[in-house]
C-alpha cells in the first residue's frame, strides 16, 4: 500500500471551507477548491459532458 | 571539443530571464560554454566575439529568433545540453508561487498547484461524490469523504478502484480522521502515540483517541472507514486495508477497531486478519459478541472506554484506575443525588449529539427501569414517533437525518438541542437530562458556555415547581483542544452540572442512579 | 489522453504555432476574396438590419454615404432596409473590426499573412477617437478623416512596411505584455512598439519630403502645435496620427489573433472556441470542429466605469471583433498583465491576478509565446475548451471598450463583459452530436 503514513500530509480541501481554515491554522498544507456543482448539477448536460470525455 | 546551436524560431523571452537560463545551461555538466540569447544583429555579433558561432546562426537567425548556442566536450554532450535546454525553456513556471491568492474551483486546478497532495476531503453533496472521487484517486490521491448521501454502489465501486490502487477511502460519511497526527474534520488534538484506530463509528473514534489521550498515551494513526464499510455490500475494505495499514506501521504497537457489529461476513474476515497480526488488537463491536473475537485471538472490550483502557494497557502505559471495570461510582455522590429527586422523577432524557455515544448510551442501559425510546435502530429499544416528544426514557441522537437536513450539525450549532433542554425540564418525570459535549476542530467554540444557558433556564422553570433536575455530561475532548477539556468541565462543574471522565462513566451513573 | 484532448492540443499547439506577420495593405474589393461591391462587412455573428442596435445602424449607414451609394443618412437608412445591399461578418471573410467592425468595399486594409500555415487576414485602420464609424458616427468630420485615412495614411504605411519587409505582430504583442498591455484593453505600448518599428521608414517613404497632397487634411493641431497651417510632411502628420491614437495598433493585432485563432480551426473533434464575436444584439461563438456553424445569445451589457458625463443606461450591448485577442489567450485572459488598468475589473492587482488565474481553468494550455512577469512568466491561459466552460460554469473573462446604445456617440467607458452561457452549452449540444 501506499506510504501515505511517511510523507508529509497535504490536502486537497473540497467543500465546507472551514475544514481547510483549521487544517491551516494547525500548519498542515492545505488547498481549498471553491467547488461548485459541475454544469450546475444539470444532469442533462452533465450526461453530454460524460459522452464528451 | 565541439560546438552546437539550435534556433527556436518567433520565440520571445524576456532578457533578464535569458541571462539566468543561459547561466543554467553553463551550469549544466560537461558544458564548457553557453548563451541563449535573442537574435539580433548585435547578440550574433556578440556570440561571434565569444566564439559561440555558427553558419546555423547566421544564416537562420533573426531578431524574433532565439538562439541557444552550446560548446560542451562533444556533440552528443553539446546536444544533450541544448535539448535540456529547451526542456528548461518550456517548462510550465515553478508552481509554488503562481497561486497568489487565487482559490481554485476545480480539483484539476487544485492538483496543479499541489502536485505532491496525497489527500483529499470531501465534503460536497453527496450526488457528486463519485464523479469527483473518480478523478482524485486516477492522480493516487487518497480519500477521506466526509459526505453523506453517497449511493452505495458509488461507495462500493470507489472503494473497489482504490483498493486496486493501494489507496484509502475513508467515509462516505465520516466524520473524523487522524492522520499522521493530523486532525481531520470534527476531530481532537491528542498526542502522536502507540496506538492505532480504524473505526466505523465516528465519535467513537473521538471518544476512544482523546480518551486514550487523557490516560496519557497517545495515537499513532486514526483511521475512518464510514458506518456502512462493515456492510457485506462494501465488504469492509476499508477497514481490512486500515487493518493492514496499521500491522505494517512501525509506530503503531497497539491497535483498535471500533465499530457496530458488522455484517456476520465482514465480521468473519475482520477477525481472521485481525487475528494474524503480530500486534495486541483491541476490539469492540458495540453490543456484539466478545466470545468470537477472543476465540480470534483479540482482545474484546464492550465499551469505548475500555477499548481505550485496554489499549493504553497493552501499549504498556501506566495502568489506568480500575481499567477493565465499567461501573466505578462514587456511592456518596449517589446517594447526595438521589436525595434530589422526588418520586414521579423516573425518567432519563439523553440528548446526544455524537452518534456512536448515543448507541452507547443504549448498550449500556439494560437495567433501566421503565422503557427506553430512541430515534436510533436499537433492537432493545422502542422506536420513538415523534422524535420531538419525549417518552419514559428517552435517547434521541442529534446528529440523525431529522435534525441536520438543511441545518449545521449540533456539534457546531447546539441551539435545537438547548431548546429541548428547557422542554424536557418542564416534564415532571424527568429525573436526569444527559448530555455529551464534543470538543475538537470544526466543533462550537464554545460547548459549555453554550449549554449552561440552557441548564439555567431549565433549572428556572423547575425551581418554580420546587423540583431538581440532575445535569450529566460527558466532554469527548482534551486540553489540547481549541476548547480546552478542563476549562470546560470547570465552567459545567460551577453550574453543579455532573461531569463525568467518559460516555460510559456517565451513562452507568445514571443507570446506577434511575435504578436503585 | 482522449481523442478529443489530442484534438485540442493539436489545434492550440497550431494556434500558438501561428506567425502573423503584417505584409501589406490594400483595398477591401482588391484583397479580401469575396469582397463585391455591394457587400458591407460588420462584426459578430451574422444579423439583419432590422435586429442591428443603434452603432452599428449608424456605421452602416455611414458606410453607405462613403461609398457613395447614398446622399444622406435618410437615403442610407432606405437602401439598407431595401435588401438591396448584403450584410456578412467580418469572421466569414477572415476580417476582424474593432466595434461595428463596418468594413466597406473601398476602405484599405491591412493585410496579415500567416508565415507559419499560409493564409491571410484583414482588418481595416483604427480612426482613433471621439465621433468615429466604428461608433455609429458619419458626419463630415467622420467621412473627411475616413478618407484622409483610405487616402493619406493607408498609402504611407503600406509603401513603409514594404520598406520594412514586413512587420512581426506577434512579437509585438509579447513584448507589450511586458510593458502593462493586455493586449485589448489597453494598447499604450503595442502602438508603441508599432511606431518605433515603423517610424523609420515612414520617414523614407515617397512622402517623407511630401508637404502637399490632395486629400483634405486632417487637424493635428491637437497633438501639437507645429501641425497647424499645413507645413508638415504627410509622413510627420501619419506618425502624429499615430501618436495621438493609441488604438493605432489594435486593428493589426486583431488581424494577428484572427490568423491564430484560424490555425486552430477546423481540426477534427477539437472543443476549442476559435471565434468569439458581438454585433451589438448577439454574441456569437464558433468552435474548431462545428464548422462555420455560429452558436448565437443576447449579448450582453458591459459592466465597468463610465467617461464623465456617462452611465451604464447609455450602454449598447457588447459589440466589436475585439474579443478575438480572448479567443487566443491575450486581452482579459491576460489581465495580470496590466495592471494600470485594473480599476476597469475592480480596483486592485489582486483582482487582475485572479482575472487571469481563474482563466486558466477553461483554457487547456499556457501559452508559450505570451506570458506574464509577474505571474514567474507564466504562459497566458490559452485555448478556449468549451467543455470546460460549460462544466465549470465560468465564462470568459472580456474586457471591452463599451459603445453607446445610440449611433453616433462615441465610446462611453470601458469594462469587462461576461459572454452568455447558453452559447457554450448549444456549442456543447452540437459537439455531442
Amino acid at each position: 500500500m501506499n506510504n501515505l503514513f511517511d510523507t508529509e500530509l497535504k490536502v486537497i480541501n473540497m467543500g465546507l471551507e472551514d475544514f481547510a481554515e483549521t487544517l491551516k491554522e494547525r500548519g498542515t498544507k492545505v488547498i481549498h477548491v471553491r467547488w461548485q456543482p459541475p454544469a450546475m448539477g444539470d444532469e442533462d448536460i452533465l450526461s453530454l459532458l460524460d459522452k464528451l470525455k | 571539443m565541439a560546438l552546437k546551436s539550435y534556433i527556436a524560431k518567433n520565440t520571445f523571452r524576456d532578457s533578464v530571464y535569458l541571462m539566468r537560463l543561459s547561466n543554467t545551461v553553463r551550469n549544466f555538466e560537461d558544458v564548457i560554454e553557453a548563451e541563449v540569447i535573442i537574435g539580433t544583429d548585435h547578440n550574433k555579433k556578440f556570440l561571434r566575439s565569444g566564439g559561440l558561432w555558427s553558419e546555423e546562426i547566421e544564416q537562420e537567425a533573426g531578431a524574433n529568433d532565439l538562439i541557444i548556442a552550446v560548446e560542451a566536450e562533444n556533440e552528443e554532450k553539446a546536444e544533450k545540453a541544448i535539448q535540456k535546454a529547451l526542456d528548461e525553456l518550456n517548462k510550465e513556471a515553478a508552481r509554488d508561487n503562481l497561486q497568489n491568492e487565487f482559490v481554485p474551483r476545480t480539483f484539476e486546478t487544485a492538483y496543479k498547484y499541489m502536485p505532491d497532495a496525497n489527500l483529499a476531503l470531501l465534503s460536497i453533496p453527496g450526488r457528486y461524490v463519485e464523479r469527483e472521487a473518480n478523478q482524485i484517486l486516477d492522480k493516487g490521491l487518497h480519500l477521506m469523504i466526509f459526505s453523506d448521501n453517497v449511493p452505495l454502489e458509488a461507495e462500493v465501486s470507489l472503494k473497489k478502484k482504490a483498493q486496486g490502487k493501494g489507496l484509502l477511502v475513508m467515509g462516505p460519511d465520516c466524520g473524523t480522521a487522524i492522520i499522521n497526527g493530523v486532525p481531520l474534520a470534527f476531530a481532537n488534538e491528542v498526542r502522536r502515540g502507540r496506538i492505532g484506530i480504524v473505526a466505523a463509528a465516528g465519535t467513537g473514534l473521538q471518544e476512544v483517541s482523546t480518551l486514550i489521550h487523557n490516560y496519557g498515551e497517545g495515537i499513532s494513526q486514526g483511521i475512518g472507514t464510514g458506518g456502512r464499510d462493515v456492510k457485506a455490500e462494501v465488504g469492509g475494505i476499508t477497514m481490512l486495508q486500515g487493518l493492514e495499514l496499521l500491522a505494517e506501521d512501525n509506530d503503531t504497537e497497539v491497535i483498535v477497531i471500533i465499530s457496530k457489529p458488522p455484517d456476520e461476513e465482514v465480521l468473519e474476515k475482520v477477525l481472521d486478519q485481525a487475528g494474524k497480526i503480530d500486534k495486541p488488537v483491541v476490539v469492540t463491536f458495540l453490543g456484539g459478541d466478545p466470545a468470537k473475537i477472543k476465540a480470534a485471538g483479540c482482545e474484546p472490550a464492550l465499551t469505548l472506554k475500555e477499548a481505550a483502557q485496554l489499549a493504553v494497557k497493552l501499549a504498556g502505559g501506566e495502568e489506568v484506575s480500575g481499567s477493565a471495570e465499567i461501573v466505578s461510582i462514587d456511592a456518596g455522590l449517589l446517594k447526595q443525588t438521589k436525595n434530589n429527586l422526588n418520586q414521579n422523577q423516573r425518567y432519563l432524557r439523553a440528548l446526544y449529539s455524537g452518534g456512536t455515544l448515543a448507541y452507547e448510551a443504549l448498550l449500556l442501559m439494560e437495567n433501566m427501569k421503565g422503557k427506553i425510546y430512541t430515534n436510533l435502530s436499537f433492537k432493545d429499544a422502542e422506536n420513538i414517533e415523534d422524535v420531538y416528544k419525549s417518552r419514559e426514557n428517552t435517547v434521541i441522537d442529534y446528529g440523525e437525518d431529522e435534525f441536520t437536513q438543511g441545518r449545521l450539525h449540533p456539534m457546531i450549532d447546539p441551539s435545537l438541542r438547548n431548546t429541548r433542554i428547557v422542554e424536557e425540564a418542564k416534564d415532571p418525570e424527568t429525573a436526569v437530562i444527559m448530555l455529551d459535549l464534543v470538543l475538537g476542530y470544526n466543533a462550537h467554540p464554545d460547548p459549555a458556555g453554550s449549554v449552561i444557558e440552557a441548564i439555567r433556564e431549565a433549572r428556572e422553570v423547575v425551581e418554580k415547581e420546587k423540583r431538581q433536575i440532575v445535569f450529566v455530561t460527558t466532554v469527548c475532548g482534551t486540553d489540547e483542544d481549541i476548547q480546552k477539556r478542563s476549562d470546560q468541565v470547570e465552567k459545567l462543574k460551577k453550574e453543579n452540572v455532573l461531569v463525568f471522565p467518559s460516555n460510559a462513566d456517565a451513562v452507568s451513573f445514571v443507570v446506577r442512579l434511575l435504578s436503585s | 489522453m482522449s481523442k478529443i484532448d489530442q484534438a485540442n492540443k493539436k489545434a492550440v499547439e497550431r494556434m500558438m504555432k501561428s506567425r502573423p506577420v503584417w505584409v501589406d495593405i490594400g483595398r477591401a474589393r482588391d484583397v479580401i476574396p469575396g469582397i463585391k461591391d455591394n457587400l458591407f462587412l460588420h462584426a459578430g455573428p451574422p444579423i439583419t438590419w432590422e435586429r442591428m442596435s443603434g452603432p452599428l445602424k449608424g456605421a452602416i449607414m455611414g458606410g453607405l454615404i462613403y461609398e457613395g451609394k447614398a446622399k444622406n443618412a435618410e437615403e442610407a437608412e432606405k437602401l439598407a432596409a431595401s435588401g438591396e445591399v448584403e450584410f456578412a461578418p467580418c469572421h466569414h471573410y477572415n476580417s476582424v473590426g474593432p466595434m461595428a467592425g463596418v468594413i466597406t468595399p473601398s476602405q484599405m486594409v491591412f493585410i496579415i499573412e500567416d508565415k507559419e500555415w499560409g493564409g491571410y487576414t484583414y482588418s481595416n485602420m483604427n480612426e482613433g477617437y471621439g465621433k468615429v464609424l466604428r461608433y455609429g458616427a458619419f458626419d463630415d468630420e467622420v467621412l473627411k478623416r475616413l478618407r484622409w485615412l483610405d487616402e493619406v495614411y493607408a498609402p504611407v504605411i503600406k509603401e513603409a512596411v514594404h520598406l520594412a519587409g514586413g512587420m512581426d505582430i506577434k512579437s509585438i504583442i509579447a513584448q507589450a505584455l511586458h510593458m502593462g498591455d493586455d493586449g485589448h484593453n489597453r494598447n499604450r505600448a503595442t502602438t508603441s512598439l508599432f511606431i518605433r518599428t515603423i517610424a523609420p521608414f515612414v520617414v523614407e517613404t515617397d512622402w517623407g519630403k511630401k508637404t502637399e497632397y490632395d486629400t483634405p487634411r486632417l487637424d493635428l493641431s491637437n497633438v501639437n502645435e507645429y501641425f497647424k497651417g499645413g507645413k508638415a510632411t504627410a509622413a510627420a502628420e501619419v506618425l502624429a496620427f499615430m501618436h495621438s491614437n493609441d488604438l493605432t495598433s489594435l486593428n493589426a493585432i486583431m488581424a494577428a489573433c484572427k490568423s491564430m485563432a484560424l490555425a486552430a480551426h477546423g481540426v477534427e473533434n477539437s472543443t476549442l472556441v476559435t471565434t468569439m464575436a458581438r454585433n451589438g444584439t448577439d454574441f456569437g461563438i464558433r468552435v474548431s470542429s462545428t464548422g462555420d456553424k455560429w452558436f448565437t445569445a443576447p449579448a450582453n451589457v458591459p459592466d465597468g466605469l463610465y467617461f464623465s458625463g456617462f452611465k451604464a443606461s447609455d450602454a449598447n450591448p457588447d459589440i466589436g471583433d475585439s474579443v478575438i485577442t480572448e479567443t487566443v489567450g491575450i486581452g482579459g485572459f491576460a489581465m495580470a498583465a496590466a495592471p494600470a488598468i485594473v480599476n476597469f475589473i475592480g480596483g486592485n492587482p489582486a483582482d487582475a491576478f485572479d482575472a487571469t488565474n481563474e482563466m486558466y481553468e477553461i483554457t487547456v494550455a499556457e501559452n508559450n509565446n505570451f506570458n506574464i512577469p509577474a505571474m514567474d512568466f507564466r504562459g497566458t491561459p490559452t485555448g478556449i475548451d468549451v467543455r470546460k466552460v460549460v462544466e465549470k460554469n465560468i465564462v470568459p473573462r472580456i474586457n471591452t471598450g463599451i459603445a453607446h446604445k445610440e449611433a453616433g456617440i462615441g465610446q462611453v467607458g470601458a469594462g469587462i463583459v461576461k459572454p452568455p452561457m447558453e452559447m457554450f452549452v448549444e456549442a456543447l449540444k452540437e459537439l455531442a452530436k
